[in-house]
Protein backbone atom coordinates (compact mmCIF):
# COMPACT_ATOMS: atom_id res chain seq x y z
CA UNK A 1 0.00 0.00 0.00
CA UNK A 2 1.18 3.48 -0.82
CA UNK A 3 2.20 5.62 2.10
CA UNK A 4 -0.27 8.38 1.22
CA UNK A 5 -3.22 5.97 1.43
CA UNK A 6 -1.99 4.59 4.73
CA UNK A 7 -1.59 8.19 5.96
CA UNK A 8 -5.21 8.98 5.05
CA UNK A 9 -6.46 5.84 6.81
CA UNK A 10 -4.56 6.70 10.00
CA UNK A 11 -5.68 10.34 9.77
CA UNK A 12 -9.31 9.27 9.45
CA UNK A 13 -8.91 6.92 12.44
CA UNK A 14 -7.34 9.70 14.51
CA UNK A 15 -10.10 12.19 13.67
CA UNK A 16 -12.95 9.90 14.64
CA UNK A 17 -11.19 8.38 17.65
CA UNK A 18 -11.88 11.09 20.21
CA UNK A 19 -15.00 12.54 18.57
CA UNK A 20 -17.34 10.45 16.41
CA UNK A 21 -16.40 7.14 18.02
CA UNK A 22 -17.77 8.30 21.39
CA UNK A 23 -21.22 7.75 19.88
CA UNK A 24 -20.46 4.03 19.84
CA UNK A 25 -18.92 3.80 23.30
CA UNK A 26 -19.90 0.72 25.29
CA UNK A 27 -19.81 1.13 29.07
CA UNK A 28 -17.95 4.37 28.41
CA UNK A 29 -15.21 2.55 26.56
CA UNK A 30 -14.30 3.24 22.96
CA UNK A 31 -12.11 1.01 20.78
CA UNK A 32 -8.54 2.07 20.06
CA UNK A 33 -8.61 2.41 16.28
CA UNK A 34 -4.98 3.45 15.93
CA UNK A 35 -3.85 0.40 17.89
CA UNK A 36 -5.98 -1.87 15.67
CA UNK A 37 -4.48 -0.27 12.56
CA UNK A 38 -0.93 -0.56 13.90
CA UNK A 39 -1.39 -4.29 14.56
CA UNK A 40 -3.06 -4.88 11.18
CA UNK A 41 -0.52 -2.93 9.13
CA UNK A 42 2.39 -4.58 10.98
CA UNK A 43 0.97 -7.94 10.10
CA UNK A 44 -0.19 -7.39 6.52
CA UNK A 45 2.53 -5.06 5.27
CA UNK A 46 5.58 -6.53 6.96
CA UNK A 47 8.00 -5.28 4.30
CA UNK A 48 6.85 -1.70 4.60
CA UNK A 49 6.96 0.48 7.67
CA UNK A 50 3.44 1.96 7.63
CA UNK A 51 2.65 0.80 11.14
CA UNK A 52 5.84 2.19 12.64
CA UNK A 53 5.82 5.51 10.78
CA UNK A 54 2.14 6.32 11.23
CA UNK A 55 1.83 4.67 14.64
CA UNK A 56 4.57 6.97 15.91
CA UNK A 57 3.26 10.05 14.06
CA UNK A 58 -0.39 9.75 15.08
CA UNK A 59 0.60 8.51 18.53
CA UNK A 60 2.44 11.79 19.09
CA UNK A 61 -0.46 13.85 17.71
CA UNK A 62 -3.01 11.93 19.79
CA UNK A 63 -0.89 12.41 22.89
CA UNK A 64 -0.57 16.14 22.18
CA UNK A 65 -4.33 16.48 21.74
CA UNK A 66 -5.79 14.16 24.31
CA UNK A 67 -3.26 12.99 26.87
CA UNK A 68 -1.32 14.54 29.69
CA UNK A 69 2.17 13.67 28.45
CA UNK A 70 3.43 13.44 24.87
CA UNK A 71 5.14 10.41 23.37
CA UNK A 72 3.83 7.65 25.61
CA UNK A 73 1.23 6.22 23.21
CA UNK A 74 3.62 6.78 20.35
CA UNK A 75 6.38 4.73 21.98
CA UNK A 76 3.79 2.07 22.81
CA UNK A 77 2.61 1.82 19.20
CA UNK A 78 6.21 1.59 18.02
CA UNK A 79 7.00 -1.26 20.40
CA UNK A 80 3.73 -3.02 19.52
CA UNK A 81 4.49 -2.73 15.80
CA UNK A 82 7.92 -4.26 16.35
CA UNK A 83 6.48 -7.09 18.46
CA UNK A 84 3.73 -7.79 15.91
CA UNK A 85 6.24 -7.81 13.05
CA UNK A 86 8.41 -10.26 14.98
CA UNK A 87 5.40 -12.47 15.80
CA UNK A 88 4.19 -12.28 12.19
CA UNK A 89 7.42 -13.80 10.89
CA UNK A 90 6.61 -17.14 12.55
CA UNK A 91 2.84 -17.41 12.05
CA UNK A 92 0.34 -17.22 9.20
CA UNK A 93 -0.12 -13.52 8.63
CA UNK A 94 -3.27 -13.72 6.53
CA UNK A 95 -5.33 -15.75 8.95
CA UNK A 96 -8.12 -13.91 10.76
CA UNK A 97 -7.37 -15.76 13.99
CA UNK A 98 -3.78 -14.48 13.93
CA UNK A 99 -4.92 -10.88 13.69
CA UNK A 100 -7.54 -11.27 16.41
CA UNK A 101 -5.16 -13.03 18.76
CA UNK A 102 -2.49 -10.39 18.26
CA UNK A 103 -5.10 -7.67 18.79
CA UNK A 104 -6.03 -9.24 22.14
CA UNK A 105 -2.40 -9.39 23.28
CA UNK A 106 -1.62 -5.93 21.93
CA UNK A 107 -4.61 -4.35 23.68
CA UNK A 108 -3.72 -5.90 27.03
CA UNK A 109 -0.01 -5.07 26.70
CA UNK A 110 -0.71 -1.51 25.57
CA UNK A 111 -3.08 -0.77 28.46
CA UNK A 112 -0.65 -2.17 31.00
CA UNK A 113 2.24 -0.30 29.36
CA UNK A 114 0.32 3.02 29.51
CA UNK A 115 -0.58 2.38 33.15
CA UNK A 116 3.07 1.59 34.04
CA UNK A 117 4.33 4.74 32.28
CA UNK A 118 1.77 6.99 33.95
CA UNK A 119 2.38 5.28 37.29
CA UNK A 120 6.06 6.24 37.10
CA UNK A 121 5.08 9.77 36.05
CA UNK A 122 2.98 10.13 39.21
CA UNK A 123 -0.54 9.02 38.26
CA UNK A 124 -2.61 7.19 40.87
CA UNK A 125 -4.92 5.37 38.47
CA UNK A 126 -5.79 1.99 39.96
CA UNK A 127 -4.45 -1.01 38.00
CA UNK A 128 -7.67 -2.87 38.85
CA UNK A 129 -9.66 -0.10 37.18
CA UNK A 130 -7.48 -0.35 34.07
CA UNK A 131 -7.75 -4.16 33.99
CA UNK A 132 -11.51 -3.90 34.52
CA UNK A 133 -11.77 -1.73 31.42
CA UNK A 134 -10.08 -4.50 29.42
CA UNK A 135 -13.18 -6.68 29.73
CA UNK A 136 -14.95 -4.29 27.37
CA UNK A 137 -11.99 -2.91 25.46
CA UNK A 138 -10.54 -6.26 24.32
CA UNK A 139 -13.76 -7.60 22.71
CA UNK A 140 -14.43 -4.17 21.21
CA UNK A 141 -10.94 -3.93 19.68
CA UNK A 142 -11.26 -7.52 18.43
CA UNK A 143 -14.57 -6.65 16.73
CA UNK A 144 -12.98 -3.61 15.08
CA UNK A 145 -9.96 -5.70 14.01
CA UNK A 146 -12.28 -8.31 12.45
CA UNK A 147 -14.12 -5.56 10.58
CA UNK A 148 -10.84 -4.07 9.33
CA UNK A 149 -9.61 -7.53 8.34
CA UNK A 150 -12.52 -8.05 5.96
CA UNK A 151 -11.86 -4.67 4.37
CA UNK A 152 -8.10 -5.01 3.96
CA UNK A 153 -7.54 -8.72 3.33
CA UNK A 154 -8.93 -8.42 -0.21
CA UNK A 155 -6.32 -5.78 -0.95
CA UNK A 156 -3.47 -7.73 0.61
CA UNK A 157 -4.30 -11.07 -1.03
CA UNK A 158 -6.48 -10.57 -4.07
CA UNK A 159 -7.29 -14.18 -4.91
CA UNK A 160 -7.03 -15.75 -1.48
CA UNK A 161 -9.79 -18.30 -2.20
CA UNK A 162 -7.98 -19.52 -5.31
CA UNK A 163 -5.93 -22.51 -4.18
CA UNK A 164 -3.69 -22.29 -7.24
CA UNK A 165 -2.86 -18.70 -6.51
CA UNK A 166 0.71 -18.09 -5.46
CA UNK A 167 2.01 -14.74 -4.49
CA UNK B 1 30.35 3.35 12.43
CA UNK B 2 28.77 5.02 9.37
CA UNK B 3 29.19 1.82 7.43
CA UNK B 4 27.44 -0.11 10.20
CA UNK B 5 24.58 2.41 10.21
CA UNK B 6 24.24 2.10 6.42
CA UNK B 7 23.97 -1.66 6.67
CA UNK B 8 21.49 -1.49 9.55
CA UNK B 9 19.26 1.35 8.38
CA UNK B 10 15.98 0.09 9.82
CA UNK B 11 17.49 -0.81 13.17
CA UNK B 12 19.17 2.61 13.39
CA UNK B 13 15.94 4.40 12.47
CA UNK B 14 13.86 2.47 15.00
CA UNK B 15 16.46 2.88 17.76
CA UNK B 16 16.69 6.63 17.01
CA UNK B 17 12.89 6.89 17.13
CA UNK B 18 12.82 5.21 20.54
CA UNK B 19 15.49 7.59 21.89
CA UNK B 20 13.66 10.57 20.39
CA UNK B 21 10.35 9.50 21.94
CA UNK B 22 11.94 9.03 25.35
CA UNK B 23 13.32 12.59 25.05
CA UNK B 24 9.85 13.87 24.01
CA UNK B 25 8.24 12.15 27.02
CA UNK B 26 10.84 13.68 29.36
CA UNK B 27 10.41 17.16 27.86
CA UNK B 28 6.60 17.00 28.05
CA UNK B 29 6.82 15.78 31.65
CA UNK B 30 9.06 18.61 32.79
CA UNK B 31 7.90 21.50 30.61
CA UNK B 32 4.56 20.64 28.92
CA UNK B 33 3.77 20.52 25.24
CA UNK B 34 4.75 24.09 24.34
CA UNK B 35 3.87 25.93 21.15
CA UNK B 36 3.90 22.75 19.04
CA UNK B 37 1.20 21.23 21.25
CA UNK B 38 -0.88 24.39 21.11
CA UNK B 39 -0.63 24.52 17.31
CA UNK B 40 -1.60 20.86 16.88
CA UNK B 41 -4.47 21.22 19.37
CA UNK B 42 -5.84 24.33 17.62
CA UNK B 43 -5.75 22.54 14.26
CA UNK B 44 -7.39 19.46 15.76
CA UNK B 45 -10.11 21.55 17.46
CA UNK B 46 -10.97 23.17 14.13
CA UNK B 47 -11.63 19.73 12.61
CA UNK B 48 -12.90 17.90 15.71
CA UNK B 49 -15.74 20.39 16.29
CA UNK B 50 -17.68 19.58 13.10
CA UNK B 51 -16.88 15.83 13.37
CA UNK B 52 -18.17 15.83 16.94
CA UNK B 53 -21.36 17.61 15.85
CA UNK B 54 -21.96 14.94 13.22
CA UNK B 55 -21.51 12.28 15.91
CA UNK B 56 -23.94 14.05 18.25
CA UNK B 57 -26.48 14.33 15.42
CA UNK B 58 -26.24 10.60 14.66
CA UNK B 59 -26.48 9.75 18.34
CA UNK B 60 -29.68 11.75 18.78
CA UNK B 61 -31.07 10.23 15.56
CA UNK B 62 -30.39 6.69 16.81
CA UNK B 63 -31.84 7.58 20.19
CA UNK B 64 -34.97 8.90 18.48
CA UNK B 65 -35.44 5.76 16.39
CA UNK B 66 -34.81 3.16 19.07
CA UNK B 67 -36.02 5.03 22.09
CA UNK B 68 -39.53 6.10 21.09
CA UNK B 69 -41.18 4.67 24.19
CA UNK B 70 -38.48 6.17 26.35
CA UNK B 71 -39.05 9.53 24.70
CA UNK B 72 -42.79 9.32 25.33
CA UNK B 73 -42.12 8.59 28.99
CA UNK B 74 -39.56 11.39 29.10
CA UNK B 75 -42.14 13.70 27.55
CA UNK B 76 -44.65 12.90 30.29
CA UNK B 77 -42.01 13.47 32.94
CA UNK B 78 -41.06 16.78 31.33
CA UNK B 79 -44.71 17.85 31.30
CA UNK B 80 -44.89 17.17 35.01
CA UNK B 81 -41.64 19.06 35.47
CA UNK B 82 -43.05 22.03 33.51
CA UNK B 83 -46.05 22.13 35.83
CA UNK B 84 -43.77 22.01 38.86
CA UNK B 85 -41.58 24.74 37.39
CA UNK B 86 -44.60 26.95 36.75
CA UNK B 87 -45.49 26.66 40.41
CA UNK B 88 -41.85 27.38 41.27
CA UNK B 89 -41.88 30.52 39.07
CA UNK B 90 -44.89 31.84 40.94
CA UNK B 91 -43.11 31.27 44.25
CA UNK B 92 -39.87 32.84 42.95
CA UNK B 93 -41.73 35.91 41.71
CA UNK B 94 -42.97 36.38 45.23
CA UNK B 95 -39.44 36.06 46.57
CA UNK B 96 -37.94 38.31 43.90
CA UNK B 97 -39.03 41.44 45.67
CA UNK B 98 -37.44 40.19 48.86
CA UNK B 99 -34.22 39.39 46.96
CA UNK B 100 -34.12 42.85 45.47
CA UNK B 101 -34.33 44.32 48.93
CA UNK B 102 -31.46 42.09 50.06
CA UNK B 103 -29.39 43.18 47.03
CA UNK B 104 -29.93 46.80 47.90
CA UNK B 105 -28.83 45.99 51.42
CA UNK B 106 -25.74 44.19 50.09
CA UNK B 107 -24.83 47.22 47.96
CA UNK B 108 -25.32 49.45 50.95
CA UNK B 109 -22.85 47.28 52.92
CA UNK B 110 -20.41 47.11 49.94
CA UNK B 111 -20.75 43.32 49.91
CA UNK B 112 -19.97 41.50 46.65
CA UNK B 113 -20.89 37.86 46.04
CA UNK B 114 -18.08 35.51 45.09
CA UNK B 115 -19.96 34.19 42.05
CA UNK B 116 -20.76 37.70 40.89
CA UNK B 117 -17.02 38.18 40.28
CA UNK B 118 -17.03 35.52 37.58
CA UNK B 119 -18.09 35.77 33.98
CA UNK B 120 -19.18 32.38 32.55
CA UNK B 121 -18.14 31.30 29.04
CA UNK B 122 -20.01 28.33 27.57
CA UNK B 123 -18.06 25.65 25.73
CA UNK B 124 -19.05 22.51 23.87
CA UNK B 125 -17.15 19.27 24.41
CA UNK B 126 -15.57 18.32 21.09
CA UNK B 127 -13.24 15.48 22.06
CA UNK B 128 -12.67 13.06 24.91
CA UNK B 129 -9.33 11.58 25.94
CA UNK B 130 -8.49 8.32 24.22
CA UNK B 131 -7.31 6.29 27.15
CA UNK B 132 -10.76 5.28 28.41
CA UNK B 133 -9.67 5.79 32.01
CA UNK B 134 -8.24 9.26 32.25
CA UNK B 135 -10.87 11.91 32.63
CA UNK B 136 -10.03 14.88 30.52
CA UNK B 137 -11.76 16.38 27.52
CA UNK B 138 -11.41 19.23 25.04
CA UNK B 139 -13.87 22.10 24.64
CA UNK B 140 -14.26 24.44 21.68
CA UNK B 141 -13.42 27.74 23.39
CA UNK B 142 -9.95 28.97 24.19
CA UNK B 143 -7.77 32.01 24.65
CA UNK B 144 -9.86 34.02 22.14
CA UNK B 145 -12.71 33.90 24.72
CA UNK B 146 -10.37 34.91 27.51
CA UNK B 147 -9.94 31.45 28.98
CA UNK B 148 -6.84 30.96 31.07
CA UNK B 149 -5.15 27.94 32.63
CA UNK B 150 -6.69 26.76 35.92
CA UNK B 151 -9.99 28.49 35.16
CA UNK B 152 -12.80 26.65 36.95
CA UNK B 153 -15.24 24.62 34.85
CA UNK B 154 -18.81 23.96 36.00
CA UNK B 155 -22.05 22.63 34.59
CA UNK B 156 -25.65 23.23 35.65
CA UNK B 157 -25.31 20.43 38.21
CA UNK B 158 -22.02 21.30 39.84
CA UNK B 159 -18.24 21.29 39.63
CA UNK B 160 -16.73 19.74 36.51
CA UNK B 161 -13.01 20.50 36.89
CA UNK B 162 -10.41 23.00 35.76
CA UNK B 163 -8.69 24.09 32.56
CA UNK B 164 -5.31 22.40 32.28
CA UNK B 165 -4.24 23.85 28.94
CA UNK B 166 -5.66 26.42 26.56
CA UNK B 167 -4.92 27.80 23.12
CA UNK B 168 -6.71 29.32 20.15
CA UNK B 169 -10.07 27.60 19.74
CA UNK B 170 -9.59 24.91 22.35
CA UNK B 171 -9.15 24.25 26.06
CA UNK B 172 -8.34 20.99 27.77
CA UNK B 173 -10.28 20.31 30.93
CA UNK B 174 -9.28 17.94 33.72
CA UNK B 175 -12.37 16.75 35.57
CA UNK B 176 -12.70 16.40 39.34
CA UNK B 177 -12.69 12.60 39.00
CA UNK B 178 -9.07 12.80 37.81
CA UNK B 179 -6.60 11.68 40.43
CA UNK B 180 -4.49 14.83 40.01
CA UNK B 181 -7.30 17.19 41.07
CA UNK B 182 -7.69 18.06 44.77
CA UNK B 183 -10.69 20.06 45.96
CA UNK B 184 -11.38 21.27 49.49
CA UNK B 185 -14.98 20.80 50.58
CA UNK B 186 -17.47 21.82 53.20
CA UNK B 187 -20.66 19.99 54.03
CA UNK B 188 -23.78 21.98 53.12
CA UNK B 189 -25.64 20.71 56.21
CA UNK B 190 -22.88 21.84 58.57
CA UNK B 191 -20.38 24.29 57.06
CA UNK B 192 -17.91 23.63 59.89
CA UNK B 193 -17.14 20.17 58.51
CA UNK B 194 -14.22 20.60 56.13
CA UNK B 195 -12.15 18.17 54.10
CA UNK B 196 -10.40 17.39 50.84
CA UNK B 197 -11.53 15.17 47.97
CA UNK B 198 -9.69 13.92 44.91
CA UNK B 199 -10.24 11.42 42.09
CA UNK B 200 -9.80 7.90 43.44
CA UNK B 201 -8.15 6.59 40.26
CA UNK B 202 -11.21 4.51 39.45
CA UNK B 203 -13.62 7.07 38.04
CA UNK B 204 -15.09 8.28 41.34
CA UNK B 205 -14.22 10.83 44.03
CA UNK B 206 -12.87 10.01 47.48
CA UNK B 207 -11.41 12.06 50.31
CA UNK B 208 -11.29 12.73 54.02
CA UNK B 209 -12.47 15.25 56.58
CA UNK B 210 -9.93 17.39 58.42
CA UNK B 211 -11.55 16.50 61.74
CA UNK B 212 -11.64 12.78 62.57
CA UNK B 213 -14.72 13.21 64.71
CA UNK B 214 -16.69 15.21 62.13
CA UNK B 215 -20.35 14.28 61.94
CA UNK B 216 -20.46 13.68 58.21
CA UNK B 217 -23.01 11.08 57.11
CA UNK B 218 -24.03 9.32 53.93
CA UNK B 219 -26.08 11.54 51.64
CA UNK B 220 -24.43 14.79 52.72
CA UNK B 221 -23.97 17.32 49.93
CA UNK B 222 -20.39 18.58 49.55
CA UNK B 223 -19.67 22.11 48.37
CA UNK B 224 -16.47 23.90 47.47
CA UNK B 225 -15.04 26.06 50.25
CA UNK B 226 -13.43 28.85 48.28
CA UNK B 227 -9.97 27.80 49.50
CA UNK B 228 -7.66 27.49 46.50
CA UNK B 229 -8.80 28.01 42.94
CA UNK B 230 -12.43 26.87 43.24
CA UNK B 231 -15.01 29.52 44.20
CA UNK B 232 -17.16 28.85 47.23
CA UNK B 233 -20.54 27.14 47.05
CA UNK B 234 -20.25 24.94 43.94
CA UNK B 235 -21.68 21.47 44.48
CA UNK B 236 -19.08 18.71 44.23
CA UNK B 237 -21.27 15.71 44.93
CA UNK B 238 -23.06 13.61 47.51
CA UNK B 239 -21.39 11.23 49.95
CA UNK B 240 -22.13 7.57 49.27
CA UNK B 241 -19.89 6.09 51.95
CA UNK B 242 -18.34 7.28 55.22
CA UNK B 243 -15.73 5.31 57.17
CA UNK B 244 -13.46 6.07 60.06
CA UNK B 245 -9.83 5.28 59.27
CA UNK B 246 -8.18 4.33 62.55
CA UNK B 247 -4.66 4.56 61.04
CA UNK B 248 -4.97 8.17 59.91
CA UNK B 249 -7.69 9.00 62.47
CA UNK B 250 -9.69 10.69 59.76
CA UNK B 251 -13.15 10.15 58.35
CA UNK B 252 -12.77 8.92 54.77
CA UNK B 253 -15.60 9.58 52.34
CA UNK B 254 -16.56 8.29 48.93
CA UNK B 255 -18.52 10.72 46.80
CA UNK B 256 -20.85 10.42 43.85
CA UNK B 257 -20.07 13.46 41.65
CA UNK B 258 -22.89 15.95 41.15
CA UNK B 259 -22.10 16.01 37.45
CA UNK B 260 -22.85 13.04 35.24
CA UNK B 261 -19.65 13.03 33.17
CA UNK B 262 -20.98 10.36 30.85
CA UNK B 263 -23.67 12.60 29.39
CA UNK B 264 -21.86 15.90 29.62
CA UNK B 265 -22.05 17.90 26.38
CA UNK B 266 -21.67 21.56 27.39
CA UNK B 267 -19.85 23.22 30.25
CA UNK B 268 -19.26 26.72 31.59
CA UNK B 269 -15.82 28.16 32.25
CA UNK B 270 -15.76 30.77 35.02
CA UNK B 271 -13.52 33.72 34.22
Amino acid sequence: MKYRYAFLIFLFAFLIQGTFLNVFSLFHTTPNLILCLVVMFSLFYEKQLHAIVFGVLFGVIADLCFMQYTGISSLGYLLLALCTMAAGSTINRENLATLLLLTVFSTILFQIYVWVMYFFLGSRISILYVLGKLFVLVPYNVAVAAFLYHIFIERVTRFRNDRYYYR
Amino acid sequence: MIKWIKTHKVFTAVFSAIILLVIIISVSYFSGTGFVGRGVNSANAAVAGPVSSVGDGIKSGIKGIFGFRGLMKENEELQEEVDALKREITRIQLEEKELEELRQLANALNYESVMAEYKPVTGKIIAMDQSNYFSSFTIDVGTESGIIENAVVVSGNGLVGRVSETGTGYSKVISVIDDTVNVSFQVSRDMNILGVVTGDGAGKIAGYTLDGSAGIVEGDVLLTTGIGMYPEGIEIGRTTGVNYNSDTQLMTVTVEPAVNFKNLRKVMVLL
